[in-house]
């Protein structure tokens, strides 16, 4: 049974086809081998025609896609159901249960007596009754008396040949005495003219007289033609139903039914022809697009015979023509039957139609019709069909046992993916249905914990994937937690990466960068409770720093510089990736450092009370920088305080002096050099007066 | 008998003499007196006015009496000048003494009677002094 996984891949492939297009069960391919292209991917030598099936890797690829049996999500959605339903032990399953066995045992090779085929075919209709069995035993009997009423048909039709076969010798004789009654006499005329036309109209009487019988013997013949041509294509009919039946079972892995079917099929037809050419004939026919998305299988199986005349002897083979209608496509079987003997005949044949509707999507069905032409292509007899029916029967019964004796171990691991392949052969079989719920609840919390799992690693959900590998492991004491560890050491360890690469960007003020490796690292690790705290001191960061560039501006435009100089360890860090405005922070920054020392040199003269001292001190630092409100207050400060009447007597000297007053204001200022001897503001000015009223002298002591 | 006679004429002679001398000084006061306050004809300095708005003063003439604080420029041909503190008064003024002035010898403290003229741009100048 070598060729068993390789079929069974078909019918599993058949099951759930539309999950090819699953991208969940592709990603989880690259998940599982890191993007690199799957050995089930590379041509074999039977290239991708033919489905492989990998038990290494649970993966089975066919036509390039690839399916993992225990990573794909219509099937673990099947497997938790059937680990949820109770176990097939009410009255109906009993009662459908003690049919089916007692139909296999009547058609058990043996026992399959008339009667006992008779018996077992009145069953039918009852196990039928049962929802179990999904009308699957009426279809059978529907088809058993199908065939049966065709077998009487073809019996009738025989008969009929016979007696038409001596109605044809009969007519036969007729002709022959009428040509030997009517043969030509001899001339009797003198002249050659006359002799002619005597010959002519014996011939005349002669052809008029065998007319009629050569007529009956001919339409004799073509009813016996006729005949011959409609017992061929009843017995093809017939037995190709069947035929598609028996496959249509093992394809839905009804493997109880293959049997019942099967032996039926060998009662009927005791000629000992197994072979499945008319199914073969049907599935190539089929026009499976692979290309193609869903399509809605439509057969219909209703032969038209259009036969003309009779044909000449031979042993032609079996023909077959395909068209496309417009509603699908149809096929016209043509077949040379020369088993008739001496005078065969040809006729062509149509009615098989198979419909494929519906093209842009794959479908089930238009799987189950790829499926059904691999199956034919790798069994070629019924024979093959019953063996592998019962292997299929016998593999699963064992892996019943072995799911079993695993739980009893407390190997949950190996235990449920034994139960799940097992479940995915045989979902129908009693072995599988009859198992106790309590025994598959043990898996199911397994089997859902996996399915978490694989959910978890889908979406680099890696806290909860650690978390799961952990739960397993002290669950099933043959959980290889090293290839899921693994993953998710991996995928932590580059988001982290990624990580220290975003903050090294945001520190560089490359917000690209920044931006890209926080992306890649929330791809790897959407989870990751790092990436919040990573991206929130980031994001506050670089809002800080935007903030401050922004009142950085707004403080230079007005020329706040005393602000500026006040929050200088911020506004340094945050120009300190921009050139222009750092060049301008730092001579800001410089002027402030030179107002300042004035201000203390003010207040120091200030507090050895000499307050004008203090006042020409920062009237200096004011001239510079008019705007320092520091500055302008401490002069303020100054100008009403301690210095008062010399800094009143310059004022009136300098409002003197702008008008011309030359006398007045020498004299204000020589009293407020009066108050002040050291005052280098009086002296400056006495000095300048000096200059205009003696525009040629020079200073001197008196 | 005889000492009484010789008392009368004694004290007639000092009655005199005393008016004498009373004469003398009423006369020398009216004579001596002007010599010893010069410019008397020149009204005071109006120091205030003055400090008000000097160049309002220009043309006038005033006798200033003060007291030398320091000399501020000097020029050969144009003359000195110099800050004065009047008498009675905290707030110098400046006075310039012409090259041409007859007594232009002055120190740092010396006080003088000056006859000053107020001329363009409110600037005093001096036309005469004398050391007081």
């Amino acid at each position: 049974m070598k060729r068993l996984p390789r079929i069974l891949a078909a019918l599993l492939l058949a099951a759930a086809p539309a999950d090819a297009q699953d991208t969940a069960g592709l990603g989880d391919s690259q998940a599982a081998t890191g993007g690199a292209r799957p050995p089930q991917m590379n041509e074999g030598f039977l290239g991708r025609d033919i489905p492989a099936f990998d038990p290494g890797s649970e993966v089975a690829t066919f036509d390039g896609k690839i399916w993992n049996l225990n990573n794909n999500r219509l099937f673990r959605a099947r497997f938790e159901k059937y680990l949820n339903a109770p176990a097939a032990t009410g009255p109906a399953d009993v009662a459908y249960r003690r049919s089916i066995d007692r139909i296999l045992e009547l058609l058990a090779p043996g026992n399959a007596t008339p009667q006992n085929i008779d018996q077992a075919f009145a069953l039918l209709p009852e196990a039928s009754a049962y929802r179990d069995d999904a009308n699957l035993c009426r279809t059978m009997s529907d088809a058993i008396h199908a065939a049966r009423t065709s077998l009487q048909t073809v019996a009738k039709l025989k008969r009929e040949n016979e007696i038409l076969e001596k109605q044809r010798k009969t007519a036969e004789w007729n002709n022959q005495l009428a040509a030997r009654n009517s043969a030509l006499k001899a001339p009797t005329g003198s002249s050659d003219a006359a002799i002619a036309a005597q010959q002519e109209n014996l011939k005349f009487e002669r052809d008029a007289k065998m007319a009629n019988t050569q007529r009956v013997l001919s339409d004799i013949s073509q009813t016996i033609e006729n005949n011959k041509l409609r017992i061929a294509l009843t017995e093809l009919n017939t037995r190709g139903h069947l035929q598609a039946l028996i496959m249509q079972y093992f394809a839905t892995r009804r493997f109880e039914h293959v049997l019942i079917a099967n032996r039926f099929y060998r009662a009927i037809y005791r000629d000992g022809d197994n072979s499945i050419d008319v199914y073969k004939r049907m599935v190539e026919s089929l026009p499976a697009n692979k290309d193609a998305g869903q399509a809605r299988l439509r057969a219909e199986f209703d032969p038209q015979v259009a036969a003309s005349g009779a044909a000449a002897d031979g042993a032609g083979g079996p023909g077959i023509a395909t068209g496309a209608g417009p509603d699908g496509a149809g096929v016209a079987v043509g077949r040379r039957d020369g088993s008739g003997g001496g005078s065969g005949g040809s006729f062509s044949a149509s009615g098989l139609k198979l419909g494929l509707d519906n093209f842009s999507v794959e479908s089930l069905t238009g799987g189950a019709a790829v499926a059904a032409q691999t199956v034919s292509k790798l069994v070629s007899s019924l024979s093959q069909i019953d063996s592998l029916a019962n292997e299929a029967i016998r593999d699963v019964n064992e892996g019943v046992e072995a799911y079993k004796f695993l739980l009893e171990q407390g190997e949950l691991n190996s235990a449920t993916e034994r139960l799940a392949e097992t479940f995915a052969l045989g979902e129908f079989m009693p072995s599988v249905r009859l198992l106790p719920r309590e025994d598959k609840r043990r898996a199911l919390k397994f089997a859902q914990m996996k399915n978490e799992l694989l959910a978890a690693l889908e979406v680099n959900d890696l806290t909860r994937a650690e978390k799961l590998v952990e739960e397993m492991g002290a669950m099933a004491a043959d959980f290889d937690a090293s290839k899921p560890l693994a993953k998710i050491e991996t995928a932590k360890t580059i988001s982290a990466m990624h990580l220290a690469k975003a903050k090294n960007a945001a520190v560089s003020g490359d917000r690209t960068a920044m931006e890209a490796e926080l992306r890649a690292a929330t791809e790897i690790w959407p989870r990751n409770p790092a990436l919040a705290e990573v991206g929130e001191n980031i994001f506050r960061q670089t809002d800080v720093q935007q903030q401050a560039l922004v009142e950085l501006d707004r403080l230079m435009e007005q020329g706040d510089h005393r602000a500026i100089f006040k929050q200088s360890a911020r506004f340094i860090a945050a120009s300190a990736l921009y050139p222009d405005r750092q060049e301008k922070l730092a001579g800001i920054l410089a002027q402030m450092t030179e107002i300042e020392g004035a201000l203390q040199r003010a207040r120091e003269i200030q507090q050895r009370g000499d307050a004008a001292g203090a006042w020409e001190s920062i009237q200096l630092a004011a001239d510079k920088y008019p705007q320092d409100t520091e500055i302008n207050r401490l002069r303020a400060d100054l100008a009403s305080g301690g210095a008062a009447t010399f800094v009143q007597s310059l004022s009136k000297g300098d409002d003197l002096a702008a008008r011309g007053d030359y006398g007045a204001a020498l004299a204000w200022y020589l009293d407020a050099h009066r108050q002040y001897p050291p005052s280098t503001f009086a002296q400056e000015k006495i000095d300048a007066l000096a200059a205009q009223i003696l525009p040629d002298a020079a200073p001197a002591a008196p | 008998m005889a000492r009484r006679a010789r008392s009368v004429p004694k004290t007639g002679w000092l009655l005199a003499g005393l008016a004498a001398v009373l004469v003398l000084i009423a006369a020398g006061g009216y004579f001596l007196g002007p010599a010893g306050q010069p410019y008397r004809t020149a009204p005071e300095f109006p120091l205030d006015e003055y400090l008000a708005a000097s160049a309002t003063m220009r043309g006038n003439t005033y006798r200033l009496e003060g007291a030398v604080l320091n000399s501020i420029a000097w020029s050969p041909g144009r003359g000195r000048l110099i800050s004065v503190q009047p008498s009675g008064s905290g707030s110098p003024v400046p006075l310039v003494l012409p090259a041409d002035l007859p007594e232009a010898n002055v120190q740092k403290g010396q006080r003088f009677h000056f006859l000053v003229e107020v001329r363009e741009n409110g600037i005093l100048y001096a036309r005469d002094l004398t050391k007081s």
